[in-house]
């Protein structure tokens, strides 16, 4: 069923809109919590609390021809949110790795202040991003969005693992680069 | 901000970048999340096509045995991994190219049209397929051995195989062997002088571990005299050092990596590096110096070792294995610097003007607004002995940002008035420095309309040569002329 169709369910209060997201996209987004280092059962959890945001917010929000973007973007904040509380002690170590990754591009673990604007920091990051190619875009996207690892990725761009993780790595110098470059360093 | 935080702002960037990354996986039908059981049978029936098929798909990934080396008469290496036979049954069957840049319209401009044939590009002796490799371009004619014999091969006037096909046909010559080196693997034609070309066969191994390759053939542990080393960015200013084998932290160096495994690299992976990594100056460049024999190695963000001769595969190091040496890199603290012999050098501005010859000549007013872009000295050499004997010329080039150029060239006479020698009266642009008016600067008009202006000036030692647009007669006639001041 077309995005557009589903998404008039959800206007129209059509419990049938729930059926359809999850038949169409359920498999991908229990796969960003299991990714992310969630187990079966957490992952199932998250997907209903999604599934249920989504009714919350829409309408008066209308996802366009975003909807699994949307859809995502509160799983993945959902299985995050989940692994910590539930993993405080001891990280999942796939989280653990992910973050680790991550704050290599920090320019300097102390000088990005709370008070930078987050969406101007997100607004830097899709500027970076955009500078990419369309392959590296998708490598950079599929590891700290997606939370696929290594060996996917390697496996769907036809590469050896170690070719990913030196792409990846290269990725975060410049992102951090960047970072610097708008600002965010100084 | 930590990791944690930057992971959430990751999570909120654009959603066109999550909805490609999303359509392409889907199209490349990467494995997504399946009850177990199903897997396995999915699995089952995947890996069945691939041996009935021969299509390398894999939903494990199975350690190879190692990279296999194979040439053809096409000169081409293949580069294959190995996998035993019970964890899958194909072997990766990708033909890996040739990573080298074969610039045609340069080759072009130094050779003319003529077809000369350089050096022969590879042949076949004794059953066995030998590539040029260049190794110790002045190596000495001391390690030259026993004659084996005579081969006639193709020729090549770069490293593009499409160019065999321009060539004029076979070319031939003696082969001998290189003393110290196994000639199955390494053999050499002498050159002009004292210079030997080496040929190398890295066809039909198996090659595993690294010291299949440092040990076995080159015999690092025993050979290695120096280690020279260029730290990022050095590559252009020609920059090296060199390192003494019995330092610990090279020893470990040559430890880890004689214990490495070798892996395949793919053809995507092979070219983004050898353009991103070129244009963004992010490798050490390694000379391992074995009595006359250089073999020459990029070591790519720490981590990657390419070795020259052995296309389409690299060895892996750990962070914990490099760490020490790329410190002592970084710190020269027991390095001694090298002496430069090369042709040609990038130097800074106050390099250029210690330069003994033409130093002296380097303008001093260059117009507001222009930048120096870059600055390189050319040296004559000597090819017997490999030393510089002289400085040839000085090349400058000015820009402004929005890219208009002022090209100064300082060098001899004769230079000046040969460049000029074919030109109309009229046209001509060359004169003694204490002759030179505005009327000398001429403009010149091609096929897309008006060209940079041009002029020189001479006196009984050197010529300065300039080119420039968007800049007016009188400043050109004042940054030639402040090259000359008092002299």
């Amino acid at each position: 069923m077309d995005d557009s169709v589903i998404i008039e369910l959800y206007f129209a209060r059509d419990e049938a809109a729930i059926e359809e997201t999850s038949g169409k996209y359920g498999a991908q987004l229990r796969r960003i919590a299991l990714n992310a280092g969630a187990d079966f059962e957490t992952a199932r959890e998250c997907e209903n609390d999604t599934y249920l945001r989504a009714w919350q917010l829409i309408p008066p929000h209308d996802p366009g021809e975003h909807l699994f973007a949307f859809l995502g973007r509160i799983m993945r904040g959902r299985a995050v949110d989940r692994i910590r509380r539930e993993k405080a002690q001891k990280r999942a170590a796939e989280t653990v790795e992910l973050t680790r990754e991550l704050e290599e591009c920090l320019p300097g673990s102390d000088s990005v202040t709370e008070s930078v604007e987050r969406s101007e920091l997100k607004a830097s990051i899709d500027r970076f991003l955009d500078g990419l190619s369309e392959r590296k875009q998708r490598m950079f996207v599929r590891r700290y969005w997606y939370f696929d690892p290594i060996s996917d990725i390697a496996a769907a761009n036809g590469m050896t693992e170690s070719s990913v993780k030196t792409a990846l790595h290269r990725m975060r110098e410049q992102l951090k680069k960047h970072l610097e470059k708008e600002g965010y360093g100084i | 901000m930590n990791g944690d935080e930057l992971m959430e702002i990751v999570g909120d960037i654009d959603d066109r970048f999550v909805e490609k990354a999303y359509d392409t996986q889907r199209k490349k039908g990467a494995s997504g999340w399946l009850m177990p059981a199903a897997a396995v049978f999915v699995a089952a029936v995947i890996a069945l096509g691939a041996i009935l098929y021969n299509k390398p798909i894999r939903l494990v990934t199975p350690k190879p045995l190692g990279v296999m080396l194979l040439g053809d008469l096409n000169g081409i290496s293949r580069s294959f991994e190995i996998f035993k036979k019970e964890e899958l049954e194909v072997a990766k069957n990708e033909p890996v190219e040739l990573i080298h840049k074969y610039d045609a319209e340069r080759e072009k401009e130094i050779q003319g049209e003529s077809k000369c044939v350089l050096r022969i590009g590879f042949f076949v002796y004794g059953g066995r397929l030998y590539r040029h490799v260049d190794l110790g371009d002045f190596g000495s004619d001391e390690l030259v051995g026993e004659k084996l014999g005579h081969v006639r091969g193709v020729g090549w006037l770069g490293k593009d195989p499409a160019a065999y096909d321009e060539l004029t046909g076979l070319t031939g010559g003696d082969i001998y062997e290189v003393k110290g080196f196994d000639p199955e693997f390494m053999v050499c034609r002498k050159g002009y002088g004292s210079r030997i070309t080496t040929y190398v066969c890295n066809c039909g191994y198996v090659i595993s571990k690294g010291e299949d390759v440092f040990e076995q053939r080159y015999h690092f542990s025993d050979r290695l005299e120096t280690l020279v080393y260029e730290k990022p960015g050095d590559h252009l200013y020609k920059k090296q050092y060199a390192l003494d084998p019995a330092l610990p932290e090279v020893r470990s160096f040559i430890e880890a990596i004689d214990k490495a495994s070798w892996h395949l690299m793919d053809v995507m992976d092979a070219l983004w590096l050898d353009t991103e990594q070129w244009i963004e100056n992010d490798y050490h460049k390694l000379i391992f110096k074995l009595g006359g024999v250089d073999v020459t190695a990029t070591l790519y963000n720490g981590y990657h070792l390419f070795i020259d001769g052995f296309d389409g595969c690299a060895i892996d190091l750990d962070e914990k294995d490099i760490k020490p040496l790329l410190e002592l890199m970084e710190s020269h603290e027991k390095s001694v610097p090298v002496e430069n012999n090369s042709d040609s050098q990038f130097v800074t501005v106050e390099e250029a003007r210690q330069d003994p010859r033409f130093g002296r000549y380097v303008p001093s007013f260059i117009p507001e607004g222009y930048e120096l872009y870059y600055c390189i000295i050319r040296y004559s050499v000597d090819m017997n002995t490999g030393k510089r004997t002289g400085t040839e010329g000085i090349s400058f080039d000015f820009m402004t940002k929005d890219e208009k150029h002022i090209l100064v060239v300082i060098g001899s006479v004769s230079d000046a008035l040969e460049d000029d020698a074919g030109t109309d009266e009229d046209k001509r642009c060359t004169a003694p420095i204490g002759e030179l008016t505005v009327n000398n600067i001429k403009e010149n008009w091609g096929d897309n309309g008006p060209e940079p202006l041009r002029v020189c000036g001479y006196n009984d030692e050197a010529s300065i040569r300039l080119s420039a647009s968007g800049v007016s007669r009188e400043d050109m006639l004042r940054i030639v002329r402040s090259g000359f001041h008092g002299k």
